[in-house]
């Protein structure tokens, strides 16, 4: 190692050690290994110097980290120096507790490896560093902390937004055990999840030990360990002195404890301690331990522009691992001659194996990198769909007496198939009965989901029918209900939250975007959070106005690679697309995201006051029709809208041509149907509709094949003008048609197809009536529809 | 036996040495049984010359371990009696007859190393090659080892089963699924509902590219008919391993209950040079408890099954040495040893020919028993 790269704090501990040497320091100790290394611990001279061999490892890594950063084969810096005593939390804690490490936590994954056999921490982490797609926990697409083996879950936060679901774990392990079910942890495991000075004050952070708390309150167990490791400065900004202290020292409900992290023995013994609280409570607790924070934030951080050299000098004369071989020595463990040898030894492995790890390739190619973003096993999830095995339980489940009084909608004794057509809510409710059924590891959760029944009564009764364990209300907090999801799925339980709006999603977006949606992508599909996130979505309602009611706005669900969006507009197809997104979330452990169309809830009638045709009858399970195939849209063809054929006149073949394709969703949907129907009959047009009903991904082959067989094409969007679905669907059909795009239609194909879009105006929705002039109408899809085909039969009058 | 090699001021050099040193960092590996054969005959003569140090206190090990059993009128031969025979005898196979020999090769073998050349810096072996790997790193001297190595052997050869390898591989030294599905399907059928006790079973040790497996003796024909016949290289298998009882499983309880007891006074010490054993968990000098390594060496790996795939894997990733030196006697280790490199794909070694090729050109895995790479490790003569 050049002495000009050499950083001050290895230098000074080398020379530390060597001086020790030098001044005759004894070779050889003479303590006990097996007795405490001080009267009351439970460290023993052993254990502290296996702790100090991790905190020596932490270290080289980071060296080797900035070494690899130099030579252009490394890719991150954030280090572990000055944080290295976390090696002493892995040590009181047990390997199958799971994890929640954030960036810092290099000694804490040394130490745990040690508690496995046949764990290889250090060309793991070099792997990691150097994006190399043999790293074995992310394949190359991340640096991070993490083994399956180990309990670590991945995380590549760096705002502590891992915290919500490490309280969802906490909460889970417990609730796992109470409903039965096989639990891939020890039943008294804790949850352990750490933190910094700085990111405890993000709202994710205060949102997630708060959420504990309300959940102690409400008297459910809470076993999670949050280790908030101190180091005074966050970047660049100081954290104001015994802050931690202050606002969360005499929290109620919340065990606070206390430790110098510079030394190991303390921190063992504390970390112990309050470990012991968690595992034996059951209860939250919150260990501060006071660190510095040594090499910068990162590799690329200029201290000095912040820092004055004095307090740098100060902050490296604090390094733990000096303070260690202090220890050691003088409690006579270790001589500093064997502390010398063992860091250089150390080094040199650490040093070697860079070389190795910096030779490995990285992802070579797009299909490599997105491997396990969206795992999809078509045949098993088709097959999970359907599966109808289950008629014990769902009777059971359907057959359920309420006591008076409690009972609003009587279910009565009848399956739900064996009844008559319904609207989309009851049938939704039917449907999440007959999934908790088929599920017992399925959990229902939300802000008023429980004994209400939800706002809207989507959940009512499932409470009573399935037991308070499994269908419960949460606090008012969106990025802990999903917290509890993400932490219930990672433990293999099929969470099914609901958000009560769609604009509550978005102050919890990251939660999905940041966390559900990257967990397999990170950890090579090694975990999962399955989960059904039901929203109740969209504008329409009457009577209920207002924007965050009535929010329109999906942009920042649909870019969330591997997140899939899913949309019914009637019941029966609801029931079979919740088929469908439990099976992906079970056999492929995908995060769906299930829009509800709430003006469309209660809606009876399609055409006429009194028809009847918004009503569907629940698909029975095991038949074929008990699913909706995965991204697949509905069509209904020209002469009818295709409602069990009973407005179907003229039953055209499916491959015939129309004047008109109406792409829509939703409540957009219903609109365009009866649109549709206007069309037909006032203007002798033939008008095809497409329900698009899966959002992401889109369902391209019947939106580009039936686009080809359109005179026009009109898409009908609900959501916003600017970043709403129809931008995409006008791309994919533009894209789709285009002749490069067609290898049998060379030069002369369709090209860019008469197109046109009603869309929400750029606007919040408004309360009171005048939303309904920013909302498509059926008035402007009839409006827009007849120019689109004039426009059309103007330029090319001889119809096809 | 690595203290004699430590440098004058009582410190190991390989760690004491700065950077720049030519000194090669080697991970040392040790062989089991069926390590020595008919070519090894007189592999200990070098034993019978004067020597010092480390040398001669194996030598004396020797010496008095043959004493002893010549003076209890053993029915087993002694490591010299054995060694100097002209021609080889099926007898030899015996574990209690081979097994000190092939310690004592091995550990001169070790002791033939060149230090001015080699640091050895993590020390490992497979199967009994455990054993000889404690007195290499220090924990047990020769003497020590020799009648750990003797009574185990004669222990478990009492406990009866045998072993039978099996590859997972083809050709190309990778992974054939079908091979493997084989094996689990064999061994799948332990769980069957009625199964015969005949049908106890399980794996033994992993082993590269290999899986030995054990069986009761009753259930060896069982076991061997219950796996098609495959061929690697020119052999055929299932084969069944001569002389080997059941080494690393249930079977072998009684020996690790005699092991535990007989052994109890030996002077076991923390290892000066890292430890690997048989599941890739790696014991520190100073930091391994010798009450540990005691019952780890007489407990668990004797009724546990051995991966010396996690020792290579363990000795590689953790230790990235510049070679693997694999010790006499033979070299059975070297195409397990190849297989995992390939497996995980170290220092480019991706297939078996681009193995061998290296292997012409700059061995990364030097075979003592192979002269031409003993010399760029040993001393010279």
């Amino acid at each position: 190692m050049s002495s000009s790269q050499t950083p001050t704090i290895d230098r000074n501990l080398r020379d530390e050690l060597a001086a020790r040497v030098e001044s005759g320091d004894p070779v050889v100790s003479e303590a006990d290994l097996a007795e405490a290394v001080r009267p009351g611990s439970r460290l023993s001279g052993r254990a502290l110097l296996e702790l100090i061999e991790c905190q020596f490892q932490a270290r080289h890594l980071d060296l080797a980290a900035r070494r690899l950063k130099r030579a252009g084969t490394g890719f991150y810096t954030i280090g572990s120096a000055g944080h290295e005593g976390n090696a002493a939390v892995a040590a009181a804690l047990r390997p199958d507790d799971p994890a929640f490490l954030h960036y810092r936590s290099g000694g804490f994954f040394a130490a745990r490896a040690r508690q496995l056999e046949g764990q290889t921490p250090i060309f793991d982490v070099l792997l990691s560093l150097c994006a190399a797609a043999d790293d074995p926990i992310s394949g190359g697409r991340h640096k991070v902390f993490g083994s399956r083996a180990m309990w670590i879950l991945p995380q590549t936060s760096t705002i502590a937004s891992h915290l919500p679901k490490a309280m969802g774990m906490a909460f889970a392990i417990d609730r796992g055990g109470v409903l039965g079910l096989p639990m891939p942890v020890p039943s008294d495991a804790i949850v352990v999840c750490s933190l910094g000075d700085a990111s405890i004050n993000h709202s994710t952070s205060v949102g997630a030990i708060n959420a504990a708390l309300w959940a102690l309150r409400r008297g459910w167990p809470m076993p999670i360990l949050f280790v908030c490791e101190d180091n005074g400065i966050g970047i660049s900004v100081q954290t104001p002195e015994g802050w931690v202290r202050e606002a969360w020292g005499s929290r109620p409900g919340l065990s606070y404890f206390e430790a110098d992290g510079l030394d190991l023995v303390e921190t063992f013994e504390v970390t112990l301690q309050a470990a012991n609280v968690c595992r034996s409570q059951r209860v939250p607790a919150l260990l501060r331990l006071d660190l510095e924070r040594l090499l910068g934030h990162a590799g690329n951080d200029i201290e000095l522009s912040y820092r004055t050299s004095e307090e740098i000098k100060a902050t490296e004369a604090r390094d733990p691992l000096r303070r260690s071989c202090e220890i050691a020595i003088d409690s006579g463990v270790a001589s500093a001659a064997f502390l010398l040898r063992c860091y250089e030894e150390i080094g040199q492995r650490v040093e070697a194996a860079e070389r190795e790890a910096a030779s490995r390739p990285h992802l070579r190619s797009v299909s490599e990198i997105v491997e396990p973003l969206a795992p999809l096993s078509v045949d098993a999830v088709a097959a999970e769909s359907s599966r109808g095995d289950y008629r014990d339980e769902r009777e059971a489940m359907f057959f359920v007496d309420h006591s008076p009084g409690e009972s609003r909608a009587a279910v009565g004794r009848s399956l739900p198939e064996q009844r008559g057509p319904e609207r989309l809510g009851r049938l939704i409710n039917w449907g999440l009965r007959d999934l908790l059924a088929k599920y017992p590891e399925m959990l229902a959760f939300g802000e008023d989901v429980g004994r209400r029944g939800g706002v809207y009564g989507i959940t009512d009764e499932l409470q009573a029918a399935a037991g308070d364990q499994r269908v419960f209300d949460t606090l008012l907090d969106e990025q802990s209900i999903l917290g509890m999801a993400l932490g219930a799925g990672q433990l293999g339980m099929l969470p099914v939250p609901e958000i009560q709006y769609l604009a509550y999603l978005h102050n919890a977006i990251d939660q999905i975007r940041g966390e559900a949606a990257t967990l397999q992508f990170f950890s090579k599909g090694q975990f999962r959070n399955p989960m059904v996130v039901r929203i109740a979505s969209w504008g329409y309602q009457r009577g209920f106005g207002g924007h965050f009611h009535n929010d329109n706005a999906i942009a920042a669900l649909r870019d969330i690679p591997g997140v899939i969006v899913a949309c019914p507009s009637r019941g029966d197809d609801a029931v079979g697309m919740l088929r469908t997104c439990m099976a992906l979330a079970r056999v492929d452990g995908r995060v769906v995201l299930f829009l509800e169309p709430i003006a469309l809830y209660l809606v009876r009638d399609l055409y006429d006051s009194g028809d009847g045709l918004w009503m569907t009858k629940f698909p029975a399970p095991g038949g074929r029709t008990a699913a909706a195939p995965f991204s697949k849209a509905r069509v209904y063809e020209p002469g009818g809208v295709g409602l069990d054929g009973s407005e179907r006149h003229d039953r055209s073949p499916p491959t015939s041509t129309c004047d008109l394709l109406i792409v829509s969703w939703g409540n957009g949907l219903w609109r365009s149907l009866r649109a549709a129907r206007r069309l037909e009959r006032d203007n002798d047009l033939r008008v095809r509709v497409v329900d698009l009903r899966w959002l992401q991904p889109l369902d391209l082959e019947t939106l580009i094949t039936q686009s080809r067989r359109a005179g026009s094409v009109l898409v009908v969007d609900e959501g916003r003008r600017t970043g709403g679905l129809s931008e995409a669907v006008v791309t994919a059909i533009v894209e789709g048609l285009s002749p490069h795009d067609d290898p049998d239609d060379p030069g002369e194909g369709r090209g860019a197809p008469n197109l046109a879009r009603v869309c929400a105006e750029d606007s919040f929705v408004t309360l009171g009536p005048s939303w309904e002039q920013l909302l498509p109408s059926e008035d402007r899809i009839v409006e827009r529809a007849l120019q689109l085909v004039r426009h059309r039969y103007a330029a090319a009058p001889a119809r096809a | 036996m690595s203290r004699t090699e430590e440098a004058p001021d009582g410190r190991r050099p390989g760690v004491e040495r700065p950077n720049g040193s030519t000194r090669e960092r080697v991970v040392v590996l040790c062989p089991g049984r069926g390590s020595y054969g008919a070519n090894d005959l007189g592999s200990l003569a070098a034993l019978d010359e004067p020597g010092t140090g480390a040398l001669r206190e194996l030598s004396d090990a020797v010496s008095s371990f043959d004493s002893q059993r010549s003076h209890d009128g053993s029915r087993w031969l002694g490591v010299r009696e054995l060694d100097g025979a002209w021609n080889f005898r099926s007898r030899f196979l015996r574990g209690p007859n081979i097994a000190p020999v092939i310690f004592a090769c091995t550990a001169q073998d070790y002791l033939g190393l060149d230090r001015e050349r080699v640091d050895v810096v993590a020390i490992g072996g497979n199967s009994m090659g455990w054993y000889t790997a404690l007195c290499c790193a220090g924990v047990l001297d020769a003497g020590a080892t020799m009648r750990l190595v003797a009574t185990m052997a004669e222990a478990t050869e009492d406990c009866g089963g045998a072993q039978v390898v099996y590859p997972t591989v083809g050709e190309d030294w990778r992974d054939d699924p079908e091979r493997t599905a084989a094996v689990e399907a064999a061994l799948g059928r332990r769980a069957e509902p009625g199964a015969s006790p005949g049908l106890s079973r399980g794996d033994s040790i992993r082993f590269g590219g290999f899986r030995v497996l054990w069986s009761s003796a009753e259930g060896r024909a069982a076991l061997i008919g219950s796996l098609p016949t495959v061929t690697l290289g020119s052999n055929d298998y299932p084969l069944r391993l001569a002389g080997n009882a059941a080494f690393h499983s249930p079977i072998m309880h009684p020996a690790a209950s005699l092991g535990l007891k007989e052994l109890s006074e030996l002077p076991w010490r923390s290892p000066e040079v890292p430890l690997i054993d048989g599941r890739g968990v790696q014991w520190r000098p100073r930091i391994a408890d010798p009450d540990e390594l005691y019952d780890y060496t007489l407990s668990t790996q004797v009724t546990e099954p051995f991966d010396f795939t996690a020792v290579v894997r363990t000795a590689i990733r953790e230790y990235a040495p510049d070679r693997l030196v694999l010790l006499g006697p033979g070299d059975s280790l070297g195409v397990a040893v190849a297989q995992v490199l390939i497996e995980e794909g170290w220092v480019g070694l991706d297939s078996r020919e681009v193995f061998r090729e290296r292997q012409r050109q700059n061995p990364f895995v030097i075979s003592l028993a192979r002269p031409e790479q003993a010399a760029r490790v040993t001393k010279e003569e």
